[in-house]
């Protein structure tokens, strides 16, 4: 397991879009960290925002792109969310004590982890549905769809339910439940044990954006 | 041996005196129940054979367009057999409903409420005399005058922050020095009506001149000065208690930005942690992931470590000692940043210079505050001993401090530094600029007011006498 998880990570996809990743938060660390005119340090509510954001699309993107894979694919990727989610925390944390949000540490700390594996299931979620109804060169469309939809509906509900953006400059513990759930469902999908029979998956393995440049 | 219809006699005046001795409590804000709104204003409370209760006075201070904005002030009141007397001061806001409630246990033993058409900000014009109507012609039809029993007069300087005057005739019995002593220094025009009688003695170690700054009050010996005389002393305004005047001095009040970790470090730091992480990664193997996680846990810690949280809040103080002889007005403004958003318990006394909600008590003072938010508390104000005083020509520093930055109204910034118990004589030397909270201030003062600081202490030296026939800001454009 450890071992096809390390050769996904090596790919230089996987290494590029996480360069690009650390150096989005790096700039915006550095930028944000001292601001004229500000009192205090705010860094960390420009920070956790970027992280989220990113985390947000990467898990959806991963997700969809792996509707129809093999369980031990859509695992090794999940796992790989999982990895991003840990490496971009010490950007979080750095900015995080000398902001001294309201926000408390295990939120910081937690709900960006869960925001990466409840939006790669609803990625995988969105991405079948794709498969099913055989639309899936529709996929990044529904990516920025499915947001924003979400956002759409905590703005017209006036709530901060959805919207991953805020799950932790405006925690609200409906958010963290829906959030929590969705991991839930996710990890239990993930995780439970797989039958033993040849279906489609086994003979149809390429993951859907490979089928979409086909 | 009594006869029994004596006994019987003396039982039954022995019984209705018990019953005459039922519980009472008495409730009293501001003086004989006339209360200065935007003022600080006496409270009192007598209680006679009630165990520990506990006052409470709502104020709303909301309007029809803000909505309801509660200030609550909660003290509890000590108790027991026979007569227990509760003393304090309360800022009272502008007000749309005031109410007060005296509760034991979950007993009412009394509450009322005040006429919101009552409502006034006028200070007021005390007499303390047994004929207080052969005063009354010589009060403007406007002035808010009452009079008041000498021994009720509070010892406290905060509360007579609503009093414009406090006339003493000398016939009724004479009120304590202290008393005296406090009103004056908190800005009052003390009256004395001499010849004063000789059970006023001791009034006469504060009346050694016609005309005497005492704090930031005066002392003023009336003799037979006319009605209209009397007016003039009355209308003078000493310039102290303006909005603009405290709207100056919390405009100086600054905070130093805080700051963090260089930002050039912190750019090399986490560039070295990006590439690592990246080089770990590539490397793509489980050690190489293990490693990863690792580094990215030292980072983590290296953070709580390194950059561990600031203080939660930020406050700096002004202090303000307002002296005119050997007693002072000690005025704080404490200005306040919260950084996470919540809830403050604060242990001062004072009141939030803006419109906002609050819980105060005797000791401490309770509000919200959102993340990032700022308030200045106005600490209730205190009587203190003059550090900066007038002494014929000379001023002395008196206090324990050194003073800085002496700057004297008329003539100009004196020697930088003026060390305890010496003195120094103004002369014209202003080569330098005062500071600009000086200038911003100075108009509202008279000629002769001396400035020096104490780190973040401002003092301010009224001249011990003037003329107070004239407005402040005509005796300062004097050279």
């Amino acid at each position: 397991m450890f071992d096809s998880i390390a050769s996904q990570v090596r790919q230089a996809n996987v290494i590029q879009l996480l360069a690009l990743i650390l150096a989005t938060l790096t700039f915006v660390t550095y930028s944000r960290w001292e601001v004229a005119g500000h009192l205090f340090n705010n860094s960390w509510f420009t920070v956790t925002q970027v992280r989220l954001f990113s985390l947000t699309l990467i898990a959806l993107a991963y997700g969809g792109s792996c509707a129809g894979s093999q369980k031990t694919k859509k695992q090794t990727t999940a796992a790989l969310v999982l990895i991003f989610a840990l490496v971009t925390l010490p950007f979080e944390l750095v900015s995080y004590f000398p902001t001294l949000p309201s926000t408390s540490l295990l939120t910081t700390i937690f709900i960006p982890l869960l925001t990466g594996i409840a939006f790669y299931g609803l990625g995988l979620a969105v991405g079948t549905m794709l498969l099913i109804i055989r639309s899936g060169s529709l996929m990044p469309l529904a990516i920025i769809g499915v947001i924003v939809g979400m956002l759409v509906i905590d703005v017209r509900l006036k709530t901060n339910f959805l919207n991953p953006f805020k799950g932790t400059t405006s925690p609200t513990w409906e958010h963290s439940v829906i959030i929590g759930i969705m991991a839930a469902i996710t990890l239990l999908f993930l995780l439970w044990p797989q039958k033993r029979q040849h279906n489609r998956d086994s003979r149809h393995s390429q993951n859907i954006f490979e089928r979409v440049s086909r | 041996m009594l006869p029994p219809v004596l006994t019987i006699l003396l039982g039954t005046l022995g019984l209705s005196f018990s019953y005459a001795q039922k519980p009472t409590v008495h409730f009293d804000l501001g003086f004989s129940g006339e209360v200065v709104t935007g003022r600080w204003n006496p409270v009192r409370v007598e209680l006679r054979d009630i165990n520990e209760a506990e006052l409470e006075i709502h104020i709303d201070q909301g309007s029809l367009l803000t909505g309801e904005l509660p200030m609550v002030y909660r003290a509890r009141l000590p108790g027991g057999n026979g007569l227990s007397v509760f003393k304090d001061d309360l800022y009272i806001p502008t007000w749309r409903q005031l109410s007060w409630l005296i509760k034991s246990g979950k007993n009412t033993l009394a509450s009322g409420s005040f006429n919101p058409q009552e409502r006034s900000s006028s200070p007021l014009d005390i007499i303390v005399s047994v004929h207080p109507g052969r005063w009354r012609s010589f009060y403007d039809s406007s002035s808010r005058v009452l009079e008041t029993d000498p021994g009720r007069l509070p010892k406290r300087l905060a509360a007579y922050n609503g009093v414009r005057s406090l006339l003493i005739d000398g016939t009724s019995e004479p009120p304590q020095l202290e008393a005296i002593a406090a009103a004056a220094a908190s800005g009052v025009k003390v009256i004395l009506n001499t010849p004063l009688p000789n059970s006023h003695n001791n009034l006469s170690l504060l009346a050694t001149s016609p005309i005497k700054r005492l704090g930031a009050g005066w002392i003023i010996v009336n003799g037979k000065k006319t009605p209209d005389e009397f007016r003039t002393f009355l209308s003078f305004q000493n310039g102290l208690n303006g909005a603009l005047f405290f709207e100056r001095i919390v405009g100086a009040i600054e905070h130093p930005a805080q700051r963090g970790a260089p930002p050039l470090l912190l750019l090399v730091v986490l560039a070295i942690y990006s590439l690592l992480t990246l080089f770990f990664l590539r490397l793509g193997n489980a050690v190489a992931i293990i490693s990863t996680l690792a580094l990215g846990l030292v980072f983590s810690l290296g953070a709580w470590v390194l950059l561990p949280p600031e203080t939660p809040r930020l406050t700096s103080t002004l202090s303000l000692t307002i002296c005119g002889g050997e007693l002072a007005a000690n005025l704080r403004f404490h200005s306040i940043y919260n950084r996470p958003g919540g809830e403050l318990n604060l242990d001062l006394v004072g009141h939030p210079i803006e419109d906002r909600s609050y819980v105060v008590s005797p000791s401490n003072i309770r509000f919200s505050l959102e993340r990032g938010e700022r308030t200045t508390i106005f600490a209730k104000p205190i009587l203190s001993p003059a550090p900066l005083v007038w002494q014929g020509g000379s001023l002395i520093n008196t206090g324990s401090e050194s003073l800085s930055n002496v700057y004297v109204n008329g003539f100009g910034m004196q020697d930088n530094e003026l060390l305890p118990e010496f003195a120094l004589v103004p002369a014209n030397k202003s080569t330098t600029d005062p500071p600009s909270l000086y200038l911003d201030l100075e108009n509202h003062l008279p000629k002769g007011t001396a400035f020096a600081l104490a780190g973040r202490h401002l003092i301010i030296a009224l001249p011990t006498e003037t003329d107070i026939s004239m407005p402040p800001h005509e005796n300062s454009k004097e050279p």
